[in-house]
């Protein structure tokens, strides 16, 4: 593209993440002759869902020989399922739209302004956006069971990103938790010949109201499901022990995982050896940007996790911050793109509406968007957002039907046990931030998001509360540790923007270059050099 | 214990050498710091707060593989490995005592 990005570009949309939410939302809003930034941590686009498919697609482009392409046409659909070999169609778009695309910087700032700050190579740079779309996606359920500390236990999704970027086999694992991916995983495993040691499924199973109840539910969705009974189909017959509605997880070590030890259906306990023990227990909405902006959010009791509160469109609590895909509300992967093209459709609109001037520049004219379309899309989408709420009944949440035990290392970076927060509660703390001042927690480099849900749970429980009100943990910029010499670095270079050729332009630069007006001298989160 | 999957490119990429405390190791192009130490057989990537640390989330948002890369403080599993690159461990001393909940707290303040 034109020219590089550097502090104080200004873009008509600044979207953050590109996996496929992001990527729809970017690449519509460049074909509609916007101007878009899209910024990613990761090196290649594709989100956590196609983490290494660029990688692996240039690899056999140039050395076919690296994959064995001949006597197996798709080697990678294969393995890794024909879901993951979908995102070419995706990422294939982004090359040829002109987006400026910016990877390996992660965002650790986004004001109500437009302003995003980022760094890359430990240099920071600060840009605004008249829109932003934040596509930051989902993250894995923190499943605090006793020993979830110890090395040699890794999420789900952990070894799953493993196998897709470096083909990592983890052998003789454990998968234990509740969720689809527990499933979805352990076949991709056994097609790659490496199966698990067993599978500790924590959900409590299909009762016959609850099926009653799911019927009418299900319907529509049966594709997914015939999906789903194949997959346990498949792992029945290959006789990878397989133990259902189990309970009382506990992983047992030393200086690594040795062990995992847990009851199932009553019966007396079970102890498996093992080398690894993965765990999953769903996924749930990353909210750092969200809670960052102070947006308005709420707790959702079906998923149980909280969410931020948007329209149809994706349009947050501020008019010119918009969330697409999982981070709305978890979608999957096909309905996130179909969500980030609506949001960014409607993103266009609203900042053509604020700078009417702008419109009759260098764009295409007629840019309507089509309602039927877009009423198309939103179908879609509430067709999957439902799919995924029947998997949230049908998967609850580990601690949907138990109380984490009191030795339980609930903060992860500070070593915070779940005694400690029930200390706090005792003591008077009615929500998160009260037991962050007495007990560390959440005050860590993960900055509360491997305990953030789990501390909420837990007051709630004590209280007697409904989430909404115990609430979660105050995020502040930024909202991941950043050097002071990348701090540094942005100082100073704010007049080196591009020039300012309109008003709404000088006033966005203004923004860009206002000092970080958060929280830097909080000495938790600055990472000294 | 890992493997690697025969048939992913990473299982024909360029070898390339780097050190953790100072004891040679290789790994495949392409490979995290994070997926390379665990192909080595590494199973604690630090020491703080008096815990072992090894990867969790592998996505960056969990900050438990923390490593230190050539002097600096970073994630081992969003840095890519490069040929002669210089990996130690992690280790911190314990901070401070964690304090214990003492005086209550005012009702209603700094919540939420």
């Amino acid at each position: 593209m034109s020219a590089p990005v550097q502090n104080g570009s200004i873009f008509d949309i600044v979207v953050i993440g590109a996996g496929p939410a992001g990527i729809a939302a970017a690449t519509t809003a460049a074909k509609a002759g916007c101007s878009v930034c899209l910024l990613d941590e990761q090196s290649d686009a594709g989100g956590q869902i196609y983490r290494g498919l660029p990688a692996i697609d240039s690899a056999q482009q140039s050395e076919p020989s690296a994959a064995p392409a001949a006597n197996e046409p798709d080697w990678l659909g294969h393995i890794l399922g024909s879901d993951y070999t979908a995102g070419r169609a995706l990422l294939g778009q982004l090359p040829h739209t002109g987006i400026h695309s910016i990877p390996a910087a992660t965002v650790w700032q986004v004001g109500e302004d437009g302003s995003v700050t980022y760094s890359q190579r430990q240099q920071a740079t600060r840009i605004a956006g008249r829109h932003i779309i934040v596509a930051t996606g989902a993250m894995e359920r923190p499943l605090p069971v006793p020993g979830w500390t110890l090395p040699g236990v890794l999420t789900v999704g952990a070894a799953q990103i493993a196998l897709k970027t470096s083909g990592l086999l983890p052998v003789n694992a454990i998968l234990a938790g509740s969720g689809p991916l527990l499933y979805y995983f352990a076949c991709q495993l056994l097609r790659a010949n490496c199966p698990p040691r067993a599978i500790v499924d924590t959900s409590p199973g299909l009762t016959t109201s609850m099926a009653g109840r799911l019927l009418s539910a299900v319907l529509p969705h049966r594709r997914q499901l015939m999906q789903g009974v194949t997959m346990l189909r498949q792992l029945k017959s290959s006789g990878i022990p397989c133990y259902k509605r189990a309970y009382d997880l506990n992983i047992i070590g030393d200086a690594r995982a040795r062990s995992i030890r847990f009851r199932h259906r009553g019966s007396t306990p079970v102890t498996l050896d093992c080398d690894m023990v993965l765990l999953h227990d769903g996924i749930v909405p990353n909210t750092q940007i969200s809670r960052s902006l102070r947006l308005q959010h709420t707790w959702d009791q079906t998923h149980r996790y909280f969410v931020p509160v948007t329209d149809d469109y994706g349009v947050s609590s501020v008019d010119r911050i918009s969330i697409a895909g999982d981070g709305s509300g978890i979608m999957g992967a096909e309905a996130s793109a179909q969500h980030g093209a609506l949001v960014s459709m409607q993103a266009i609109e609203s900042i053509d509406k604020h700078a009417a001037h702008y419109r009759n520049s260098n764009r295409e004219s007629n840019r309507r968007p089509d309602q039927s379309a877009q009423n198309n899309l939103k179908k879609h989408i509430a067709s999957a957002r439902q799919f995924q709420r029947l998997l949230a009944t049908l998967y609850p949440p580990y601690y949907a039907q138990a109380n984490v035990a009191d030795s339980t290392i609930v903060c992860r970076c500070e070593q915070v046990v779940a005694a400690d927060i029930r200390r706090c509660v005792k003591a008077g703390c009615t929500g998160p931030n009260q037991t962050k001042s007495y007990t560390r927690c959440g005050m860590g480099p993960c900055q509360g998001r491997m305990c953030g849900l789990t501390i909420t749970d837990i007051i709630a429980k004590e209280t007697a509360l409904p989430e909404d009100t115990v609430g979660s943990f105050r995020i502040r910029s930024p909202i991941k540790p950043v050097t002071l010499a990348e701090l540094a670095s942005l100082a100073g270079d704010a007049t080196n923007g591009s020039p300012a050729t309109s008003r709404h332009e000088a006033q966005a630069v203004t923004a860009a270059a206002s000092p970080v007006h958060d929280n830097v001298s909080h000495a938790d989160n600055v990472k000294v050099q | 214990m890992f493997k690697r999957l025969p048939g992913h490119p990473a299982s024909s990429a360029k070898t390339v050498s780097f050190s953790f405390n100072c004891q040679p190791m290789q790994a495949t192009e392409g490979d995290t710091v994070a997926s390379a130490l665990l192909m080595n057989n590494i199973t604690t990537f630090g020491h703080r707060t008096n815990a072992d640390k090894a990867p969790y989330c592998m996505m960056g948002a969990c900050y438990e593989c923390l490593v230190e890369i050539d002097g600096r403080s970073m994630q081992a599993c969003m840095v890519k490995v490069t040929e002669g690159l210089q990996v130690t461990i992690q280790q911190t001393d314990a901070s401070q005592p964690a304090p214990s909940a003492g005086t209550p707290p005012t009702p209603g303040d700094n919540n939420t």
